[in-house]
């Protein structure tokens, strides 16, 4: 008998702010008018969402932030002294710590960010930093919650982080793959890139549940393939087995789930895989599940965009709306649902979020407060 | 269970270069010498053994590719953009990219970071998954370039690499 595996804290600080409440109702005011001109006002020189609500110092932004989301997730959990020690620390992301190294290489490794978490909440259990690209913090967040599953672990401390740094913009843009307008619009017929964003999580898994509509976790998969070191196969084999594992493994039925988070990328070959993975999935089941897309919101947070849509997907959801995609109104060959107007829900939901790394990485969760 | 460890001084990235020539045919030209130590002591491990058309890559690491990323942090500093190579070269898991890309391995690849950056660390997540079902057989392995010469810094070129094969998480 595998243990469940619950969200009962999660905190997300982003270009909207680190407060919860101010973030949603930003959101909220945003409507198809009012995303290009929250854009133009968002985006300043770099084509970044930046995080704005901590000091520019690049030291104190960092640690400052990484502190504020997980004291606010375990405050969310209701954590005690020596529930904080219990804690095992999985972290993902792709810069990991360059923004700081760009300012001052002072230590190498990746270590130091595992350390301050530990220190910080008195860890006894260390830490494990996942390096897999944009897929690194959900595949955190799988192996944390396989771990509470199969009673190796009792509760886990993801993070997610991504900020600003000159090496991942200027790589980017090296591949060319930034929009040159500055807005992102996933799928959409005008999509013309990636807008990249800082962002910052964390989520507390526990095997007992806290509150009646803390997020369940039922499934994930990870299937890689070796196509390409920037994509995954455009054919959409890799994405949609790694979705249809997800599916199977949950046991639940595909009708049963309500929305597919997709990754969105903004990329034209991620673009073309993810498509023509759905189309594979919906083919199989003969049935459509809309899908919503949050890069819109965040920018492209890379490493920490498992973690931070997922922070951000379950405040809406417990807010009661589901966010659509900002800037798609339609699509080339888009045979599927793309979500455009903000919904209304009755907070009880299951989730199949969908994520896409470099070098053919790629990753499925399933979540459900039903 | 097979084993393959190299441990030895600061090599030039050539050295590395040489030693794959003969090993694999893929492109490795412009790749850092952290995916090279790294593709060079997987094919050692495994030659000679049929491994699963699934395996799955798994690499643990203290410092990732850290010489890359120093070059690139001083070719900011001295004004240059990052070129598309430079910038693939300091994701981390390019190395297990690469490395499923010379065994032709479809398996599942991860690079991670613990606490104590052991090689226990790493089979104890691929014996995880073997146990779940996710993968078949897998090939783990500690990776570090040398850093010295870089915040005076000192240490040698790992490669250290531990084949599992199926039914591992049984054992």
């Amino acid at each position: 008998m595998q243990n469940r595996v619950f969200i009962t804290g999660s905190s997300l600080v982003c270009s909207f702010g680190k407060k919860r409440k101010k973030t949603i109702k930003n959101i909220k005011k945003l409507n198809k008018k009012g995303y290009e001109k929250h854009v133009k006002n968002a985006i300043e020189t770099e084509t970044l969402y930046k995080i704005t609500d901590f000091s520019d110092d690049m030291l104190k932004k960092f640690y400052s932030t990484l502190k504020h989301v997980i004291k606010k997730a375990v405050n969310e959990a209701n954590l005690s002294k020596k529930d904080m020690e219990e804690l095992h620390i999985f972290i993902g992301s792709t810069s990991m710590k360059v923004s700081l190294d760009e300012v001052e290489l002072t230590r190498l490794g990746y270590g130091v960010i595992g350390e301050f978490a530990e220190n910080l909440i008195g860890s006894k259990h260390g830490f494990k930093i996942f390096s897999t690209a944009c897929t690194s913090s959900a595949n955190a967040l799988c192996y944390a919650a396989k771990m509470i599953q199969q009673k190796r672990i009792e509760k886990a401390l993801v993070i997610g982080l991504e900020f600003f740094n000159k090496s991942t913009i200027g790589g980017f843009d090296s591949f060319g793959l930034l929009s040159k307008n500055k807005i992102y619009r996933p799928f959409d017929k005008r999509s013309d890139g990636i807008v990249l964003g800082e962002g910052c999580s964390a989520v507390i898994l526990d095997s007992k549940r806290v509150k009646e509509d803390d997020f369940e976790y039922l499934s994930s998969s990870n299937v890689c393939d070796i196509y390409s070191e920037t994509t995954t196969n455009p054919n959409g084999k890799s994405i949609f087995t790694c979705m249809d594992k997800a599916i199977t493994d949950s046991k639940i039925n595909f009708e049963e789930i309500d929305i597919i988070k997709a990754h969105g990328t903004g990329s034209q070959n991620n673009t073309q895989a993810e498509k023509n993975g759905l189309d594979l999935l919906f083919g199989k089941y003969q049935h459509k599940i809309p899908i919503t897309i949050l890069k819109s919101y965040l920018g492209h947070t890379l490493g920490a965009c498992g973690t931070n849509e997922i922070a951000l997907m379950i405040s809406c959801i417990k807010s009661g709306f589901i966010p659509p995609v900002l800037g798609y109104k339609s699509g080339k060959d888009i045979k599927f649902d793309i979500i455009k107007d903000f919904t209304k829900i009755d907070k009880k939901v299951t989730i199949l979020f969908n994520y896409i790394g470099f070098s053919g990485n790629n990753t499925s969760i399933i979540l459900s407060n039903k | 269970m097979k084993t393959f460890k190299l441990i030895q001084k600061n090599q030039d990235i050539s050295v590395y270069k040489e030693l794959l020539k003969d090993l694999t045919t893929i492109n490795i030209r412009r790749s850092s010498k952290f995916n090279l130590l790294a593709i060079y002591g997987a094919l050692k491990c495994v030659e000679g053994t049929e491994y699963s058309e699934n395996l799955s890559v798994y690499i643990i690491t203290k410092y990732a590719p850290v010489t890359s990323v120093a070059k690139v942090l001083q070719d900011q500093k001295d004004g240059h953009h990052i070129t598309p190579f430079d910038f693939l070269n300091i994701n981390g898991n390019n190395a297990s990219f690469y490395v499923a890309k010379a065994l032709n391995a479809k398996g599942k690849n991860q690079v991670i970071t613990t606490k104590n950056n052991t090689l226990e660390d790493i089979i104890e997540l691929a014996k995880l998954d073997m146990e779940l079902g996710d993968i078949d057989d897998a090939l783990v392995g500690l990776v570090d370039e040398s850093i010295d010469g870089i915040l005076d810094g000192s240490s040698e070129d790992i490669s250290h690499w531990v084949y599992l094969p199926k039914e591992t998480s049984k054992v």
